[in-house]
């Protein structure tokens, strides 16, 4: 990988040769090309169909409790997906399916079931499932995973996570950066206004590095009883990083949130800092006798600041919160977070 | 006539190069992992005790976390991270002591000071499958909310 940090540095007084600014135009057609070329990051987008370490979903739960539902934040493409479990009870095909909200219809590309498990599969031994069909996530659209079966299933362990696949450019070759620059000949003074044209391309090129990156990273919660007051059973952590993640900055929040039973309220998902304050919130508002609700809020906030070099430091991580203006009893909640 | 000076040629090679550079330092190129698990104990079985995933590019690890409480009483917690790779021979483990009130342990990959003495760089490379077992000494009883967290920085090449 190229180090780019400066090219040529002309000295007053040197015999200026052609190849010199040509040389200049070259190395900052290469530089912008490094840059362009890390348009993509596929990152995990992970499910677990557990409650706690010993109790999986099961068919006599609700379809709210195994579906898991988000929001894409921008036009996004799944890669792959995989599953990995134990099942202590299996009496015909357990499939996972993925559809949109909007339509109740599998995405364009995708097939249903999307993963599944054979019926004849062996009860408490590990079983697999992968499929690599590619298939787009449209921004602003909602999706819902779900685990079902025709006949009676449970969960021991399982895992569900597939790829997620961003491009900075959108996926446009349109938003592409590219710099073709106009090379000087010998008659240097017929040639500046060349210098100059490729100064403001150069300038218009990158100026189409805009941060268009998006990863999730998710917070599942279950049987847990919620309140207005801070509880570290409810609390996830956005931890102070003081790497490659020091800029990040959370854009979209979304609550799926699921009642044991109906308690009208508001229910909330939280940003805090170290100290409780609430940075960002999303609000997810349900009126009994409903026990489910939906919500997600689209912001831009920056939440780790990074110490290059510092020991451990939990004074400022942040935290992600699940809260409620009334008490109740959570049955299931799922926070997404998308990360620019 | 004007006279073209080095400071302009200077301004040419440099101009909006400090926007370019701003951006290979800035774009986020790493990825938060979060796996929960809640309420294990000493007997539970291994099996119950995991999460996987598969890597979906070359990537190394730039951070581990383990954020949680046990209810009832302290205990101390293990988290194991093995896999392909770099994993397969050295693992990550990390083990710190959990009460009833949160704890927050971390190592980075970054050659920073730490509290945890090994920092080897760990690749993932693309496609290996990467397991995640937490243990708990603590017998049944009370509940236990832990985190496991990785931050993973994807390569990138030309």
């Amino acid at each position: 990988m190229k180090v780019y940090d400066k090219p040529y540095t002309f000295i007053t007084g040197d015999v200026l040769d052609p190849r010199d600014l040509n040389g200049v135009w070259n190395y900052k057609r290469e530089a912008l090309k490094d840059a362009a070329a890390r348009r993509y990051i596929e990152s995990v987008f992970p499910l677990s169909f557990v409650k706690d370490c010993a109790t999986g979903y099961a068919s006599t739960d609700t379809a709210d409790t195994r579906t898991f539902s988000f929001t894409a934040p921008a036009d996004l493409y799944v890669t792959r997906a995989f599953l990995n479990g134990v099942f202590s009870a299996i009496n015909a095909e357990i499939k996972i399916t993925i559809v949109k909200n909007s339509t109740g219809t599998t995405p364009a590309g995708c097939t249903d079931p999307w993963l599944n498990v054979d019926a004849s599969a062996a009860v408490n031994e590990e079983v697999r499932d992968l499929n690599p069909a590619r298939f787009k996530l449209e921004s602003g659209e909602r999706y819902e995973i779900l685990l079902d079966s025709s006949a009676a299933f449970t969960v021991t362990r399982l895992d569900v996570h597939f790829h997620v696949l961003s491009d900075r450019f959108g996926f446009s070759s349109a938003t592409e950066p590219s710099f073709e620059p106009f090379m000087v000949s010998e008659d240097l003074s017929t040639n500046i206004v060349t210098q100059n044209t490729n100064n403001t391309n150069f300038a218009t090129e990158v100026a189409k590095l805009v941060e268009e990156n998006y990863s999730p990273v998710c917070f599942p919660l279950h049987d847990t009883a919620v309140s207005s007051a801070t509880s570290s059973t409810r609390k996830f952590p956005l931890p102070r990083i003081d790497t490659g993640r020091s800029t990040a900055r959370v854009v979209q929040m979304s609550l799926q949130i699921e009642l044991a039973s109906a308690v009208t309220g508001s229910y909330y998902a939280r940003i805090v800092d170290g100290a409780g304050v609430t940075l960002q919130f999303t609000i997810v508002s349900i009126t009994s006798p409903s026990t489910t609700g939906y919500g997600a809020n689209t912001f831009s906030r920056i939440i780790t600041t990074g110490v290059s070099g510092s020991a451990a430091d939990t004074s400022q991580d942040y935290f992600v919160e699940v809260t409620s203006t009334n008490a109740a009893t959570i049955q299931k909640a799922f926070v997404t977070l998308w990360i620019k | 006539m004007t006279t073209i000076s080095a400071t302009d040629l200077n301004n040419y090679a440099a101009g909006s190069m400090s926007s370019l550079i701003a951006d290979k330092e800035l774009l986020t190129r790493s990825h938060q992992l979060s796996f929960q698990f809640k309420d294990f104990f000493d007997d539970t079985p291994e099996a119950l005790r995991q999460r996987r995933f598969v890597v979906p590019r070359s990537c190394f690890v730039e951070t581990v976390y383990v954020y949680g409480f046990n209810h009832a009483a302290s205990s101390t917690v293990t988290v194991n991270i093995t896999g392909d790779g770099a994993l397969s021979n050295w693992p990550i483990e990390m083990s710190d002591t959990f009460g009833t009130t949160s704890n927050f342990t971390r190592t980075w990959f970054n050659n920073a000071s730490s509290k945890y003495r090994d920092r080897g760089f760990r690749v993932l490379p693309q496609g290996s499958t990467v397991t995640i077992t937490v243990s708990n000494t603590k017998p049944s009883g009370g509940n236990t909310l832990l985190t496991v967290g990785l931050v993973l920085r994807q390569f990138y090449g030309r």
